[in-house]
């Protein structure tokens, strides 16, 4: 028989401590619910959160409004956010930013002691970032960490999620593993929150997201009943890859603010010594940050090195522009590691920055299973098919804390959970048996062999023919490895070998949803390209993408994009 | 191909072993962190080694390990020939390079 396991019992489970799961425990910790977070990493130093350099949207300044930081978002993302999510994002982004500064955050002030705020990266008409020097995400879980500690909300981090439960109509908790001691735990809650990040770890290595950001519990959720949405819509931004240089982040290949004097005499250029830009667009590196991924990927993907040449750019304009759109940014960290941009061409690769789709929610970060909650990049819809930089931090903020309440207020309500024996009992032996396999295929390499399929053919420039392919190539890849799984050690302390079987058939799951969803795209619109499809289809796509689990099977349908304010045939004409 | 060799303190505190240093030769590239070699290593020479990392980018702090008796960011450390890899000594251990950051070791 099987050995006993630990059972942690909750009104409100937390899933991911990132900025999004903090603010929900915090929230429903305010409402009087029994809280517990449970993360895969290490608590306050998981997720995505904590990479944010600069920028954190809000409307804060005597020139801004929530209006225009809605119009400016739904411009952004070409008209297929879900507008609902966006009213709620951009009116309440303002208030939660000062709670999160009042929590510890510390964001930069001025003088005068108002926010000092900088202009975002593209696309936003105003002023409208708080920030920390370039550790902005540091500080906001610096924040979130000690109101939690404050608090003394419940934690057990370590511990990665297996399984959801349900009873049939609702969401009941979880099973998971301490990945440190091997322990196999259950979780039973009257209410759930989903706050795991993205997929963007499908890319790795080309990414910039934390390896937490392995999509899995997307699959999970879809599984346990939830939509998906948008989910073609993935961001690839330009990223540096060397010289290395100790602590820059990586996102500095989207240089700040691009002003004209760096414009005119700087260069990205492949190993050939080529410009490859100006066939895609004459402006050059005026040209919109998707066309460089599409540039930047064609040659990376061809064998060729790429760099961004800036040694004709006189260093005083670079210095001027960093103290003027990044304060306390990057460039004592340069002096100090002795790398100047203007004697070595920065080498940039593309790489997947963040997730636009995911768990379709409603304004209450209800998902389509009752008692199921979700907020973060680990749901869709309020980016569209593109984010602006700057939004995603304060998005995770806005909507953590409406799922927190409405998970409190579920489970105020909601009966006890009791895992079913059963269900629990199968699950376990599931987890516990991947500890046994022997077969010849390695996890880590079955991995590795799914992030190159989705490298080739669902990333930056689409196909029909090459989604198709990776269609065909990831149901071998199932068929192939899930059922030849083998381990080389079989300790429970920490086998990365495990972790990754446990998560692989989830990933299998997540990529086929992208590939799917970008197949049955056929248009290209902001983050999503087809060469087949190069144009964007007003008529037909101002529509989403919605993923759901029917007869075992991935169920696909389009619905028309939620507007409320800014109808597409009013974007011409309108100017912020 | 140029190669550098490391060594990596293993030790798993569920069986009753003494910790062993284990040698590993990856392909080096210029810049290369510790980081990248045991990402390679785990994937291609040997899935069982056991390290943490997060982020990358240096932000979030748990790939700290001790190279040549320093400790360091292991995603932002340079690799060099001969480097000894070691968990962290102030945190109880976990397994190989991984430990419970949340618990001091007793001394």
């Amino acid at each position: 028989m099987q050995e006993k396991h630990r059972i942690l019992k909750c009104d409100v489970l937390v899933i991911g401590s990132g900025g999004a799961g903090s603010f929900a425990a915090i929230a429903a910790d305010d409402q009087g619910a029994d809280v517990l977070i449970v993360d895969r990493g290490v608590l306050g130093k998981s997720g995505a959160t904590v990479t944010a350099g600069h920028t954190c949207c809000s409307a804060q300044g005597p020139d801004d409004s929530p209006d225009l930081h809605f119009f400016d978002t739904v411009q952004g993302g070409y008209f297929v956010n879900n507008q609902k999510l966006v009213e709620v994002y951009t009116s309440e982004a303002p208030e939660r930013i000062r709670e999160l500064d009042a929590f510890g955050a510390n964001f930069f002030r001025k003088e005068d002691g108002e926010f000092w705020l900088i202009s975002p990266p593209g696309g936003h008409s105003r002023k409208r970032s708080v920030f920390y020097g370039y550790q902005t995400g540091p500080a906001f879980m610096r924040g979130f960490m000690a109101e939690i500690k404050r608090r003394d909300i419940r934690w057990q981090d370590n511990t990665i999620v297996t399984s959801l439960l349900t009873d049939g109509s609702r969401a009941i908790g979880a099973t998971a593993l301490d990945v440190q001691s091997g322990e196999f735990l259950v979780l039973e809650a009257k209410a759930v929150v989903l706050a795991t990040g993205g997929y963007g770890q499908l890319w790795a290595p080309k990414t910039t997201t934390p390896v937490e950001a392995a999509g899995d519990v997307l699959a999970m959720a879809f599984d346990a009943g939830a939509e998906l949405v948008d989910m073609e819509f993935v961001q690839f931004l330009p990223m540096q890859i060397g010289p290395k240089v100790k602590h820059l982040n990586p996102t500095i290949a989207n240089f700040p603010g691009w002003r004209e004097e760096i414009r005119k005499a700087a260069r990205m250029v492949n190993s050939e010594g080529q410009e490859i830009l100006y066939q895609y667009d004459r402006r050059g590196l005026y040209t919109t940050r998707d066309v460089r991924a599409m540039a930047i990927y064609n040659e990376v993907r061809h064998g060729k090195r790429v760099y961004l040449d800036l040694t004709q750019v006189p260093m005083e304009i670079i210095e001027e522009e960093f103290e003027e759109s990044w304060p306390g940014s990057y460039l004592p960290l340069l002096r100090k590691e002795n790398y100047s941009l203007t004697e070595t061409p920065m080498e940039i690769s593309v790489g997947a920055h963040y997730c636009m789709g995911g768990i379709r929610i409603d304004e209450h970060c209800r998902t389509s299973v009752p008692g199921l909650f979700a907020a973060g990049e680990v749901t869709g819809g309020v980016d569209g098919a593109n984010r602006l930089g700057g939004n995603a931090i304060t998005e995770i903020i806005v909507f953590g804390k409406r799922a927190g309440d409405s998970a409190a207020q579920y489970a105020d309500t909601a009966a006890e959970a009791r895992a079913d024996a059963q269900a629990v009992g199968s699950e376990k032996a599931t987890v516990l048996g991947l500890l046994e396999k022997s077969g010849d295929v390695s996890p880590i390499s079955a991995k590795s062999k799914l992030q190159q399929i989705v490298w080739d053919d669902v990333c930056v420039l689409r196909t029909e023919q090459g989604l198709k392919r990776a269609l065909v190539a990831i149901e071998e890849l199932r068929g192939k490895t899930l059922a030849h799984l083998g381990l080389t050690s079989q300790t429970k302390a920490y086998n990365l070998e495990w972790i990754q079987a446990i998560l692989l058939p989830r990933q299998l799951d997540v990529a086929e949803a992208v590939a799917r969803a970008a197949l049955a795209r056929t248009e290209s619109r902001g983050s999503q390209r087809r060469a087949d499809y190069p144009e964007q289809d007003n008529e037909n796509w101002v529509k989403n993408i919605i993923l759901r689990k029917e007869n075992g099977g991935m169920m696909l349908e389009t619905h028309p994009a939620v507007i409320t304010k800014l109808d597409p045939s009013e974007a011409i004409s309108w100017k912020p | 191909m140029e190669t550098v060799t490391i060594k990596i303190r293993r030790h798993d505190p569920t069986v009753g072993e003494a910790p062993t240093l284990q040698e590993y030769t990856v392909p080096y590239q210029e810049g290369m962190r510790i980081l990248d070699a045991l990402l390679y290593i785990a994937e291609g020479i040997d899935p069982s080694l056991a390290y943490r990392y997060s982020c990358k980018i240096g932000n979030c702090k748990v790939c700290l390990m001790k190279a040549n008796g320093k400790t360091v960011y292991s995603c932002q450390e340079r690799l060099e020939p001969g480097m000894v890899l070691e968990p962290l000594t102030q945190f109880e251990e976990v397994r190989d390079l991984v430990c419970d950051l949340h618990k001091r070791a007793e001394v």
